[in-house]
């Protein structure tokens, strides 16, 4: 038995060690928001935040977030309170095909979370390990820094409190 | 039943591919009205008595915006917000939901022609409801129709409002108008402005639905092991190792491989690499070597010329008697798609029902597949179209769809077949190698006189009928013998006549009196499909290139020998000023980078790129910037086409700079991200795109899904060679010490 918290909420689970987190996030706690692109920790899809690190989840046995603290892309905001990310990413309508835009978001949400006004640069080192096939990335870039800005005016990155488990 | 006949017909070429002038809806209405509340305009539109528009999408969304972009036009000849109509999937229904633009009417979301099929009849079929609407609420309301509007989801009349969905009642009762009058361009309050895509919040939250998302009743899950060479079948299995491994619901021998199913994916996973099979190989594949097909080819092409597919004048003629002339050859690569969804496919079966829950581009196809492997009727088939993480035309092909039926026919239970990276880049439907043998002649005035472009390699609908066979004739005919039938159709195409997508985009934009294009195919055996641009994905990148080393030789501006062969294609003319405006080209030799232009039509669409590149100091090819003016007619939705335009030439830098599939004794080599890589942020060049609004109404629309695609490649080969001197011929460019870097001289009669 491996017990964990999930957005916010404590789970216990049982099943095998090295079972991916990703598989048991999805098809047994049914949060499907986090998506499986390669399953080798290269594409991002799947990252989630573990202890406020983005994390390639598909390649993480559930076993190494036991006592953890696990948000996925629904801990970060609903669409009744989408997070300040989130709206920005709504505003400059980033998505196209949208699959692997939940890693983007919580790959941005962590570097948010260190740095509210990141370079160029830094957003390039922070997103690099997510892909984006449909090739938003100009638009993931205006959406960070649109965020940064708000997030400059103190405003919370995301309260995990305000959406767990909600979806 | 007949339905599919005539499909089989007509796909087999009795009829034409049908560009109409003026589409009629389908006759709906009545049926549908019958028995429903609410008022149903037509197949497309229901309005609720409690104010809910519902809008049937008929196509699929994939990332293009053609779920946002189509509601936009029936929001703007019904005045509501396009966030406040309810969009529904349509059901596969190829009377009703077809895409006219294709062969059959077949319900496929491809060749960029989602906008371009609907922007007529969508906005029609609105404005069919708006009047039907205006007129019941004038006969309830006893005013004249002058007197009454629409607008935000209320009947606005003598200074009072009512909701909309009062009048549904009396609307449902009365004939539909079929012609109401449109809304003029210069009425217009959506299309053609800026609006946030209605699936934004959704695919920012997580709560977009794709196919993988599903969850049903009972679902297990299965993986497919397959063959290493492509088409290889089981010959024999360990299958009862397998079957008592935890977890494990089942174990089967499939048409391409051993499934296994288990309660969940991790458990099939593991319990797979226990699996041993032995397999029995494709014969010819199994003996391709990737790295000896572009020899190969040029051998075959040194001693065949292949299949005419176009002439103008008199090509070879004019070649004799020209003052100079150059040849040249370009190779490019087999490619995957890699979506980022990988394929996946739900199919519970019963005794008198299908229901199929996956994310495809050709949905009618689907049903057809149910029908050919189940024995249902086509009424017992219910495909459950969702979001589709990417399609490229990855998912026009429906192989995975196929496993799901058979797996759950073999097992009893509801299943979802769900592939791994590595089985999805070593079983795609590929973008086909194509080696393209180049030559033109110039007259005095150094002006092209003559073109030939001899494309040579496989052809794409060989391997995407067989597919299309089974489905359409799924209820007479068994799907081994519809199989069959395909491939003999498809070998015999292929020795009859060129596929059009072979030579697309070869020859056709230039001003040259004298033109010849011709087909050599030489089929390696592994499939093929569409892939974002088709031909064009490689054409360009013969013709652009080749046209740079003709216009170096001459000493001659790459923009200015351009313009002087566009005088006959205006549009791409238009586009070719634009980009150099745009990236201030005439400058562009104080720039510390090198410029690269490419121009290409396709889809309808005109497109022209400059990139600007810098070599980095380990010899690596930098694209820092890139410029993009494109002629898509009117466009409907600006931003769409403007964020289309960017991610069609980070993907065709990713083929540009990455792609490339490759084959030992027939096995793809490449697996994943690592050792097939696709352009990812630091990588990415700044782009900018200015769209040039062809204010000429006889100009029609474009495409914009593929159109950015073709034009980048070549902009960035010329670009290498404005930074190195080196002329790159194969994709993906590389720089070395070594390269085929030694210009053909271009040959001058004295």
């Amino acid at each position: 038995m491996i017990s964990f918290q999930i957005n916010g909420e404590t789970v216990n689970i049982d099943v095998p060690d090295d079972t991916p987190l990703l598989w048991v996030v999805r098809d047994l706690l049914k949060f499907k928001g986090s998506k499986f692109g390669c399953g080798a920790g290269l594409c991002g899809a799947c990252s989630m935040l573990i202890d406020g690190q983005s994390m390639r989840t598909c390649i993480l046995p559930v076993a190494a977030v036991s006592g953890k603290a696990v948000i996925t892309i629904e801990g970060i905001g609903t669409p009744q309170i989408p997070s300040v990310v989130q709206q920005a990413w709504i505003q400059h309508s980033v998505a196209q095909c949208g699959y692997c835009q939940s890693g983007q978001i919580v790959s941005a949400t962590a570097l948010l979370s260190q740095n509210i006004a990141p370079s160029d640069e830094d957003i390039d080192a922070a997103m690099r390990g997510n892909i984006c096939r449909c090739g938003t990335y100009s638009a993931i870039r205006k959406a960070i820094k649109t965020a940064a800005v708000t997030l400059q005016n103190n405003v919370q990155v995301y309260d995990p409190s305000q959406s767990a488990t909600e979806a | 039943m007949n339905t599919s006949r005539r499909q089989l017909l007509k796909i087999l070429g009795l009829a034409s591919s049908g560009l109409m002038a003026n589409i009629a809806l389908p006759a709906f209405a009545q049926q549908a009205r019958a028995g429903s509340q609410g008022f149903d305009a037509n197949a497309f539109l229901h309005l609720s008595e409690t104010g809910t528009l519902t809008f049937v999408f008929p196509r699929a969304e994939m990332g293009q915006g053609a779920y946002h972009g189509l509601t936009t036009l029936v929001a703007e000849e019904l005045n509501i917000d396009p966030a406040d109509i309810n969009v529904l999937q349509a059901p596969a229904d190829t009377g009703l939901y077809g895409n006219p633009l294709m062969p059959g009417n077949i319900q496929i979301t491809g060749g960029s022609t989602s906008m371009i099929a609907h922007f007529g009849p969508l906005r029609q079929a609105a404005a069919n409801m708006r009047a039907a609407l205006i007129a019941a609420a004038a006969e309830q309301l006893d005013l004249l129709e002058t007197e009454i509007t629409l607008n935000q989801q209320h009947i606005f009349a003598m200074e009072n409002r009512y909701p909309w969905g009062d009048f549904t009642g009396l609307a449902a009762s009365k004939p539909v108008p079929e012609a109401a009058p449109l809304k003029s361009a210069s009425a217009y309050s959506v299309i053609g402005k800026s609006s946030p895509r209605i699936d934004a919040l959704a695919k920012s939250t997580g709560t977009a639905v794709f196919g993988l998302d599903i969850e049903i009743d009972n679902l297990h899950r299965a993986i497919v092991v397959r063959c290493p060479v492509l088409g290889g079948t089981v010959k024999r299995s360990n299958l009862q190792a397998i079957a008592t491994l935890p977890g494990v619901a089942g174990v089967f021998v499939i048409s391409n491989g051993v499934a296994v199913v288990a309660n969940h994916l991790w458990e099939a996973r593991k319990a797979a690499q226990n699996l041993d099979i032995e397999w029995s190989l494709p014969n010819h594949l199994s003996t391709i070597q990737s790295d000896q097909l572009q020899a190969q080819f040029a051998l075959l092409a040194d001693t065949d010329t292949g299949k005419e597919a176009h002439t103008e004048g008199d090509e070879a003629l004019a070649f004799l008697a020209a003052h100079s002339s150059l040849s040249a050859e370009y190779y490019v690569p087999y490619l995957a798609h890699a979506t980022m969804e990988p394929p996946n496919c739900i199919v519970r079966l019963s005794a008198d029902r299908c229901d199929i829950w996956t994310g495809t581009q050709t949905p009618d196809l689907t049903a057809g597949l149910a029908v050919s492997i189940t024995d249902l009727s086509p009424e017992q088939v219910h495909v459950h179209n969702q979001m589709l993480g990417g399609g490229f035309g990855r998912r026009g092909a429906s192989d995975y769809i196929i496993e799901a039926l058979e797996v759950a026919k073999a097992s009893g239970l509801p299943i979802q077949v769900v592939w791994s990276r590595e089985d999805d880049i070593r079983n795609d439907y590929y973008r086909p190698p194509a080696l393209m043998r180049m030559r033109a002649g110039l007259d005095e005035g150094g002006n092209l006189s003559s073109w030939r472009g001899q494309r040579v390699g496989p052809q794409i609908t060989p391997h995407v009928l067989p597919e299309i066979i089974q489905s359409v004739s799924g209820d007479i005919l068994m799907p081994s013998i519809a199989r069959w039938l395909g491939r003999t159709g498809g070998s015999a195409m292929d020795l009859l006549s060129v596929d059009s997508t072979s030579v697309e985009g070869l020859f056709e934009d230039y001003d040259i009196p004298n033109k010849a294009a011709y087909q050599l195919t030489e089929d390696p055996g592994l499939r093929l499909g569409v892939w974002r641009s088709v031909g064009h994905s490689y054409t360009a990148f013969g013709k652009e290139c080749f046209l740079d080393e003709i216009i170096q030789q001459q000493g001659e501006d790459p923009i200015e020998f351009r313009l002087r062969h566009l005088k006959g294609n205006p549009r791409l003319a238009s586009v070719l000023t634009a980009v150099a405006e745009l990236a201030n080209w005439s400058e562009s030799s104080n720039s510390p980078q090198h410029f690269g232009v490419a121009a290409h039509t396709s889809f309808g669409t005109a497109v022209a790129e400059i990139a600007a590149i810098s070599i980095t100091s380990d010899g690596g090819i930098r694209v820092e910037q890139v410029w993009c003016a494109v002629d898509c007619g009117y466009a409907v939705n600006p931003d769409i086409v403007k964020m289309q335009m960017e991610g069609s030439i980070i993907f065709g830098l990713t083929a540009a700079l990455f792609g490339e599939i490759t084959l030992v004794d027939g096995q793809v080599q490449e697996s994943n991200f690592h050792d097939y890589p696709l352009l990812r942020m630091d990588e990415t060049p700044s782009i900018e795109v200015v769209i040039i609004n062809s204010t000429d109404a006889e100009v029609p629309l474009g495409g914009v899904g593929e159109p950015g695609t073709p034009p980048i490649a070549p902009a960035v080969a010329n670009a290498v060679f404005a930074a190195t001197g080196q002329r790159l011929r194969t994709l993906p460019l590389k720089l070395s010490a070594a390269s085929d870097n030694d210009a053909p001289a271009m040959i001058t009669k004295v």
